[in-house]
């Protein structure tokens, strides 16, 4: 049998510049394959990591903050924060039992949504959380930087969103999805899609690109409706410690 | 080039293979943990997110 190393002698061969130039090109290629796997097993385990790290600690300044005197049953208005500054945490549990992630006051790309210790950005022309009418919200859902929407498509009709501010926990329930064109911003009025009505539910909007992963042609706008809201000084929502026991532990 | 590694390292066949797969892991390593977030720095996100302008 003719053995492999017989028609040029073992270790001789001339090195080609295209053998070299091809190499090359394989091995870059390899690592653009590997820069392509690496990005969503990033933002996918290390941010989302990061952030529930980071949301514990934020948690327990919230309850630092918590307001003194006692609940009247009123659902208080949570107070506007200044641009730019972390001011409450959301608890999806659809998006899996432990993900929370900041809220920060506006949705400058710089300054909130591609930041880590951020990702989720208030629409600061939009209402806060207590008030009749509409506290929206936006966050990438794939991109090189964190995603905190990324898993927008995992709400089902009643799923519970939390959102945790100094004044207490507010509790929505998820109603419903759309997909709309960038310049729709009809969708983040006081009664979403309807100009001039004042707003009457206290509604959480979520949006965020569509479709996942490649580019932001459209938007994907989640609708969720208040149904409880719990004084910080009652806790976290039992629902939310049976799916999430360690938010109590902080 | 592969075949200059391959040369580049001493001892018999098998150890070169264990050899250049340790290299190869530590190469990836690097890649992940220093390489790819530095280059992400970068790598400006395409996605808007936001409705409105």
């Amino acid at each position: 049998m003719a053995g492999r190393h017989t028609p040029r002698q073992r270790g001789r061969a001339r090195l080609s510049p295209l053998t070299v130039i091809g190499e090359l090109l394989f091995l870059s290629g390899l690592i653009v394959v590997g820069y392509i796997v690496w990005q969503p097993w990033y933002t996918g385990t290390v941010v989302v990591a990061e952030q529930a790290k980071l949301a514990q600690g934020f948690s327990a300044e919230l309850k630092a903050a918590a307001p003194t005197e006692p609940y009247d049953g009123v659902v208080p208005v949570a107070a506007r924060p200044p641009i730019n500054e972390t001011f409450g945490l959301m608890y999806i549990p659809a998006f899996g039992s432990t993900f929370v992630n900041n809220i920060a006051e506006g949705v400058s790309r710089s300054e909130v949504l591609n930041v880590t210790e951020k990702g989720i950005g208030h629409y600061d022309k939009t209402q806060m959380p207590g008030e009749a009418g509409n506290f929206a919200v936006a966050a990438h859902r794939s991109g090189p930087r964190t995603t905190p929407f990324k898993e927008i498509m995992n709400l089902r009709l009643g799923d519970s969103i939390y959102v945790q501010t100094a004044e207490g926990w507010y509790t929505y329930k998820f109603r419903s999805i759309e997909y709309v064109l960038p310049e729709e911003s009809d969708v983040l009025l006081p009664f979403p899609r309807l100009d001039g009505v004042p707003g009457v539910d206290q509604i959480l909007t979520l949006t965020t690109c569509h479709p996942k992963d490649f580019g932001s042609d459209e938007r994907a706008i989640a609708y969720a409706v208040l149904d409880n809201f719990q004084p910080a000084s009652d806790g976290p929502p039992v629902n939310l410690l049976k799916v999430n026991p360690d938010i109590g532990k902080a | 080039m592969f075949s200059m590694l391959w040369r580049f390292f001493p001892g018999p066949a098998w150890l070169r293979i264990i050899v250049m797969l340790a290299v190869f892991a530590g190469i990836v390593y690097a890649l992940v943990f220093y390489g790819y977030p530095w280059v992400a720095q970068f790598v400006d996100s395409e996605e808007i997110s936001t409705v409105g302008s």
